[in-house]
């Protein structure tokens, strides 16, 4: 990926992703840490591919909050730091968060926050905008690829001179987005890490908490007055006109491709902020005095638009102000070009209907349910788990956790009760289990959200006696996010190697008495380990442990290892559909024809288990 | 402010995923930034790695700002796979193109007849009547197999999509975004694949 490095004045597609990856280049990031999340996750790989090259330290972290305050470490030496992270890791971050704006930064220190409008891959639609307000620090809201990397470079500068850590707010439409990016200059860095050491401001307790909250406060209106002048606030105005929208962020190239579909180019002012933490007050009250309207558009929720609001009653401006508190605008959910351009039609009062809107409600295309890859290990242990259940005839609830096995929820396993967030299925099973609401309570969790925050539960069932079996679904990388390395794999985000920490050491440590280790790939015996850890009288944990299908086939092709491969014998196959309703592989194919199912060769990745599924041994290896 | 949208070429691109939706949108994008012009992918997948719809919104033009299409708005709907091609039908404009591979990859659903088929004849039907749409139909999937792969998909598809009327890239940026951006082993197969699409259809 050598286009991250070009050379400057060089027009480039970037991702939103690699386009803030290039921005921290450019500011002469030192240090780059941050967990898996998406649609964060290709900002930190995109730094791990040329970390040797740079001299810059890129890997990734147990967990959000360990990755914020090791950056507050390379931060306070004085080193250009970056924290990435989806925007519920920022919820697990928070807590020193707060702190940090109190005591301030020294190099200067970006945290990226990811948010996710629409729960693509998401827990909540959070707007992480209100975490920036919460710590008072500046939130920077950049509306395409050229602008996540000159934001980026900017916060640090930002960051740096008013030593406060400085938030970039990323979605979906900007992380995940392709654009051009003219490549600027790349700062060289050859800063000598150096700790100012200062009791005084860096303990932060009592009475110098209050005085740091004092300096923190007194930053504030230099801050804003920094955000109004920025060339990223944008104006477009039209002689004679007094209407107008305000919009931030991604929103404004839905505002723009709305006005030009409306066809309303010059019946419209506009006006585009790049903050709402400070709101650029400035640029915003010259625009609500000269406008009769406004329409306030931004993605989630109305922080700007109450802002807004209050500031046209602080000055007695009696400009009509619209947007999502009235329903102009959706609060759930993204927007795109035509939810916003309805609302601006409906704004202006003119007649818009989505009149090509056609087709898709005269037939219907199937959907394509969430489903594990060929070859998952997942569908193996869900499979056998299944099974164990119905056969022990006790009453069971089984609580899920953030991963690629949420999709366990799905058909054809339909085994999950609950998944709020990471390492909540231990903690919830224990809530479970002492309440008694079920004979037996397992939890399920994958090994990258083990380390990230299953420990802590896993140590405080042991410790409340409560007797949860807990499954570790341990596929060896961080699967979901794209394959991340974490403590468990041995080696770290540029591929050097490092001491690998082992799950059954720390579930061991942890005080439970039976942990066990087994093949999912092994069907009878994983099914007796479930056995006997459902019937052990304590908490207990099963490492389930098996590399991830999608990876091994990457390194086999790689190291030129042929997969093995298997076929269903026709004369054999009755077409009872076992292989596709209750372990749903991909793979299977059936013919409506023959009445009869065959493996997509090119599909299978040959762990075989279909071998034994098969209530009449239909299926067989065929070789390579 | 000037109309762009209208200027713009919008194109669709649906698939499953590991059909390599994403590369061949990047391919385009990059493609369009090489020529001068200005491009941007918006991406759509769900938690599923494999086998789940994906698709990407693919704008091209002097000036691009949204990463979205709005609905009804697209030149071209570029679909890798049949139903896939057929699921974001809304989003062709009147007088489009509707390109789509004849290969299906077929829902669990389907196979457990839980669900049906759209009836091709009557999908036709639709795009032809309603949207006043063109359909090419193309056998993709069996002609990237004989070139080695049924990976090369894709790019046979981006050769066809490089022959409808409007299209604003030269394809001779296409064979460099190509170079570029695919793998380094699959550089050569995926620039014949390319060509071969090219020749599968005439110029339209």
């Amino acid at each position: 990926m050598s286009w991250i490095l070009g050379n400057p004045g060089n027009r480039v597609l970037l991702l939103g992703n690699e386009a803030i990856a290039r921005g921290a280049i450019e500011a002469g990031v030192n240090f780059v840490i941050g967990y898996p999340g998406t649609p964060s996750s290709e900002i930190l790989a995109a730094l791990a591919r040329v970390a040797d090259k740079l001299g810059i330290y890129v890997n990734w972290a147990i967990n959000e909050k360990v990755a914020l305050e090791t950056a507050v470490g390379a931060s306070l030496s004085g080193l250009r730091s970056l924290v990435t992270m989806k925007h519920v890791g920022v919820n697990v971050a928070a807590d020193p968060l707060m702190t940090l704006a109190y005591i301030g930064v020294i190099g200067g220190f970006v945290l990226i926050s990811a948010d996710d409008p629409q729960c693509h891959t998401s827990q909540t639609e959070q707007d992480n905008r209100y975490y920036a307000m919460l710590a008072k620090i500046p939130v920077l809201e950049p509306t395409n690829p050229q602008e996540a990397k000159d934001m980026t470079r900017i916060a640090f500068s930002i960051s740096e001179e008013h030593q406060i850590p400085v938030m970039l707010r990323s979605t979906p439409r900007l992380s995940h987005t392709f654009g051009e990016v003219v490549l600027g200059e790349i700062t060289k860095s050859s800063r000598k890490p150096s700790f100012p050491r200062d009791p005084d401001r860096w303990v932060c307790v009592g009475p110098t908490a209050l005085r740091r909250h004092k300096i923190l406060e007194e930053k504030q209106n230099k801050i804003k007055e920094v955000i109004d002048n920025l060339d990223f606030n944008k104006l477009i105005l039209n002689n004679a006109v007094d209407i107008g929208i305000i919009t931030v962020g991604v929103a404004y190239n839905y505002v723009l491709y709305a006005i030009d579909k409306l066809n309303i180019g010059d019946k419209v002012n506009v006006l585009k902020i790049c903050s709402s933490n400070p709101l650029p007050e400035k640029n915003v009250l010259s625009f609500l005095k000269r406008n009769r309207k406004i329409l306030i558009v931004e993605e989630l929720d109305p922080i700007v638009e109450k802002q807004v609001l209050a500031l046209a009653k602080k000055f007695n401006i009696d400009t009509e102000i619209y947007g999502k508190l009235d329903g102009f605008l959706p609060l759930v959910g993204e927007l795109n070009p035509d939810t916003v351009a309805i609302a601006i039609a409906k704004f202006m009062n003119i007649p818009y209907e989505v009149t090509e809107k056609l087709s898709t409600t005269d037939f219907s295309v199937p959907q394509r349910g969430l489903a594990f890859c060929a070859g998952c290990p997942h569908r193996a242990t869900y499979y056998s788990l299944r099974k164990v259940l119905r056969e022990i005839k006790k009453s069971y609830i089984v609580t899920g956790d953030i991963g690629c096995y949420t999709i366990g929820k799905a058909s054809p396993f339909n085994i999950l009760d609950t998944c709020i967030c990471m390492g909540a299925s231990i903690s919830m099973a224990s809530g479970f289990e002492l309440s008694k609401a079920s004979d037996v309570v397992i939890a399920v969790i994958g090994d990258s959200t083990f380390l990230h925050n299953g420990i802590p539960p896993l140590i405080n069932a042991v410790y409340n006696n409560s007797k949860i079996k807990v499954l570790i679904l341990d596929n060896e990388t961080t699967a979901m996010t794209g394959h991340q390395p974490h403590p468990g794999t041995g080696y770290t985000a540029t591929g050097a190697k490092s001491k690998k920490v082992l799950i059954e050491d720390l579930a061991k440590a942890c005080g439970v008495e039976f942990v066990k280790i087994v093949d999912p790939y092994n069907l009878k015996e994983t099914q007796k380990v479930l056995r006997e850890a459902i019937e052990f009288n304590g908490p207990a944990v099963v490492i389930l442990r098996r590399t991830c299908a999608l990876l091994y086939s990457r390194m086999a092709r790689a190291k030129g290892i042929k997969l093995k491969k298997y076929a269903v014998v026709q004369d054999k196959c009755r077409g009872c559909l076992l292989c596709i309703r209750d372990f749903g592989c991909p793979a299977m194919i059936y013919d409506s024809s023959t009445k009869k199912v065959h493996i997509d060769p090119f599909l299978c990745t040959g762990c075989g288990v279909c071998v034994d599924i098969c209530p009449f041994n239909a299926i067989e290896e065929v070789g390579q | 402010m000037s109309k762009t949208v209208e200027k713009s070429f919008n194109v669709v691109l649906a698939g499953v995923g590991g059909q390599g939706v994403i590369l061949a949108a990047t391919i385009l994008a990059n493609a369009a930034v090489r020529a001068g012009l200005s491009a941007r992918v918006g991406q759509t997948f769900t938690a599923a790695q494999r086998i789940g719809s994906v698709s990407a919104h693919v704008r091209l033009g002097r000036v691009i700002h949204s990463p979205l299409i709005g609905v009804g708005d697209a030149d071209v709907i570029l679909g890798l796979e049949f139903l896939e091609g057929l699921r974001y039908l809304n989003y062709l404009k009147r007088g489009g193109l509707l390109i789509v591979n004849t290969y299906i990859f077929p829902p669990r659903q389907i196979m457990l007849g839980q669900s049906k088929y759209p009836d091709p004849k009557e999908v036709e039907d639709i795009v032809v009547k309603k949207f006043s749409a063109k359909v090419i139909k193309v056998n993709a999937t069996e002609v990237a197999k004989s070139i080695g792969s049924s990976l090369l998909t894709n790019t046979v598809m981006l050769g066809v999509l490089s022959r409808v009327s409007g299209f604003p890239i030269d394809h001779r940026y296409l064979v460099e975004s190509i170079r570029e951006r695919s793998p380094s082993k699959y550089v050569e197969l995926n620039i014949k694949a390319f060509n071969t699409g090219r020749k599968l259809i005439p110029q339209l």
